[in-house]
């Protein structure tokens, strides 16, 4: 509770006056000694001496700019902070057949934000954020519970990508956003793309190093366009078995050897995309206390209102008032 | 008020005085004038002037009888106003005012009729600067009525009654107790304890403002001018209602004790009726 201009608050007894001195005229009357004290009256006299003090009080607390100071509330939620890790490359703005929308075709990006959409609807106490990467990553949106915001970064895959598919600066920026994150949530980075690159040996041991710092889980949900290599395809005895020929195969090795928490999903059409999407969502479910800040309420507005009130019904007071003098006048005290 | 207002009243008193001085009024005393009174030897009363003949022939004992005439004297009258403060309640009327003025009547009544007046004003105590011992001067009337009339009653209470009866010494007196009689059941019995070697004659002044028009609805902030309590009271006609039956039942009690001291209360709502007051004075009623 703050004040902005508190040496109005030097007013506030001010407050106590209606409990010395009636809103109403006095009148001189011979002698009351004679009559019981009525109840009602009481009461009515009671209730506008304090719709009096309300009027004051409200009144001066409206004018020191009576406000909640900024707070931070803890809320516990169960879920997880998510860092949605999306592909960019122009690669997902294809169907899941491998070409160019046409027509009623939903591309791989369409399914993936509608799926995603309903995955972070479905998940009310996540914390979301959301990232992208391509050539190079950015970052969309930190992590945040505000769905508006989130869906709105979701909607904005739909730009067209760009060429590259750089998985492994995108999942150092998705730890990094989830490093900023001091609190004790359980965390999943979910990575959604359509294709593997070769990561370097360097930001291999890196990512290593951060896997094993933030205990993050990974969920890698891979958007196979038909007739490509899958992420679980062995290849034939002979064949070459490197990192440049499968990315894919080698990067889930990769993933396996973090000895993270790591689930991968290879879906080749939107429904499997969302069976895998309704699988990380039973797998995410745990407690999570997060850090509400909730800015200053000025509520002099509300003091104002109150004043208002307690005014009105002296107003009321004051209109149903007489006197017992000839001609409803009205007689001094003495 | 004017003179032109004031009207004549006379009062006849139920009740014989022994005062010694000439007057209007029946005394127990015989004296050389009057009404016919009874019969005595000559041996008794030496007057043979009033000797009586046909008592005288009538009597078997041959005694010489002599009427006696009884000697009309005057009384004194004093007006007690209670300038307490409830009093000071203005409304259709000024109490004051309306007692100054039957204070007015009853002086100029007192002299016509040879009586002494006097005019004494109490609250708690005496009120010294209105005291007024019995005189017949007319000019001291005027100036103790005139007192009265530009007094203000500021003081709570009516226990200086007592000090008031105590100035009523010697034989019986006609008194005229003026009050709004907003007293409790225990004053009215001491105040009329004390004057009970008189005859005590209470004239009560209302107001309708204190309950006929007050509102039927509505908030009133009352100021107890005899207490100084202050209440706010939510009229209505039920909680009205009560406090016109309160009223009531105080003047009920008035009435039961006006009635053991001999006479009845006679009631001033909100101006004089003079022709009331003058048959209230002569036959003990009021029409």
């Amino acid at each position: 509770m703050i004040f902005t201009s508190p040496l109005w608050l030097f007013a506030l007894p001010l407050a106590l006056l209606p409990l010395v001195f009636g809103a109403q005229q006095e009148q001189a009357y011979p002698s009351l000694s004679e009559f019981e004290t009525d109840p009602l009256s009481g009461t009515i006299d009671w209730a506008l001496r304090m719709a009096g003090i309300t009027a004051i009080a409200g009144l001066i607390l409206g004018n020191a700019g009576i406000a909640w100071s900024e707070q931070s509330i803890e809320r516990i939620g169960e879920g997880a902070h998510i860092v949605l890790l999306i592909d960019r490359s122009s690669s997902m703005d294809n169907n899941f057949a491998g070409q160019q929308t046409s027509g009623g075709e939903e591309s791989k990006s369409a399914a993936a934000r509608r799926l995603l959409k309903d995955f972070v609807a479905k998940r009310e106490h996540d914390r979301f954020g959301v990232a992208a990467f391509s050539t190079s990553p950015m970052v969309v949106l930190p992590l945040t519970d505000h769905k508006s915001i989130l869906f709105a970064a979701i909607d904005a895959m739909d730009r067209p990508g760009l060429a590259f598919t750089d998985v492994g600066r995108g999942l150092a920026l998705a730890m990094k956003m989830q490093a900023q994150d001091p609190s004790h949530a359980s965390r999943a980075v979910v990575l959604v793309s359509d294709g593997a690159a070769v990561i370097g040996r360097r930001l291999q041991d890196s990512l290593r190093t951060e896997f094993a710092r933030q205990r993050t889980s990974l969920y890698w949900l891979f958007l196979r366009t038909a007739g490509t290599k899958g992420i679980f395809d062995v290849p034939a005895s002979g064949e070459e078995d490197t990192p440049q020929v499968l990315p894919e195969r080698h990067l889930n090795k990769f993933f396996q050897s973090l000895r993270i928490p790591y689930k991968a999903f290879e879906a080749e059409n939107p429904e499997a995309v969302a069976a895998a999407i309704e699988e990380i969502s039973k797998l995410e479910r745990m407690p999570i206390a997060y850090n509400e800040k909730v800015p200053r309420r000025d509520l002099s507005r509300w003091a104002y209102a109150i004043a208002a009130a307690g005014l009105f019904i002296l107003l009321l007071a004051k209109l149903f008032e007489r006197g017992i003098g000839p001609n409803g006048g009205r007689y001094g005290a003495t | 008020m004017t003179s032109d207002a004031l009207r004549d009243i006379a009062y006849r008193l139920p009740w014989r005085s022994s005062s010694v001085r000439n007057g209007t009024h029946r005394s127990r005393m015989t004296g050389g004038g009057g009404v016919f009174k009874d019969l005595a030897p000559l041996i008794n009363q030496p007057d043979p002037r009033r000797l009586a003949l046909r008592a005288s022939l009538a009597d078997p004992f041959e005694t010489l009888k002599v009427k006696r005439l009884e000697q009309s004297t005057a009384i004194s009258v004093y007006v007690l106003v209670d300038v307490s403060a409830s009093m000071a309640f203005r409304g259709e009327t000024n109490k004051i005012e309306i007692a100054a003025d039957l204070s007015e009547a009853i002086s100029i009544c007192a002299s016509r009729a040879g009586d002494d007046f006097g005019l004494i004003a109490f609250d708690l105590t005496l009120r010294p600067e209105t005291f007024l011992s019995r005189t017949r001067s007319r000019s001291a009337h005027r100036d103790a009525v005139a007192k009265l009339r530009s007094l203000n009653p500021t003081n709570a209470g009516v226990t200086g009654i007592s000090e008031a009866a105590a100035m009523l010494v010697g034989p019986r007196k006609l008194v005229f107790l003026i009050s709004d009689f907003l007293w409790s059941d225990d004053e009215l019995k001491y105040s009329f304890a004390d004057l009970a070697a008189h005859d005590v004659i209470p004239i009560e002044i209302d107001d309708s403002r204190q309950i006929d028009k007050l509102p039927d609805w509505g908030l009133l902030r009352l100021y107890d001018i005899e207490t100084s309590t202050r209440r706010l009271v939510a009229m209505r006609p039920k909680l009205k209602e009560e406090w016109r039956r309160r009223r009531n039942a105080r003047r009920a009690s008035l009435h039961a004790r006006c009635a053991e001291a001999g006479r009845d209360a006679f009631q001033i709502k909100d101006r004089i009726d003079w022709d009331r007051l003058s048959s209230y004075l002569m036959y003990g009623y009021a029409a």
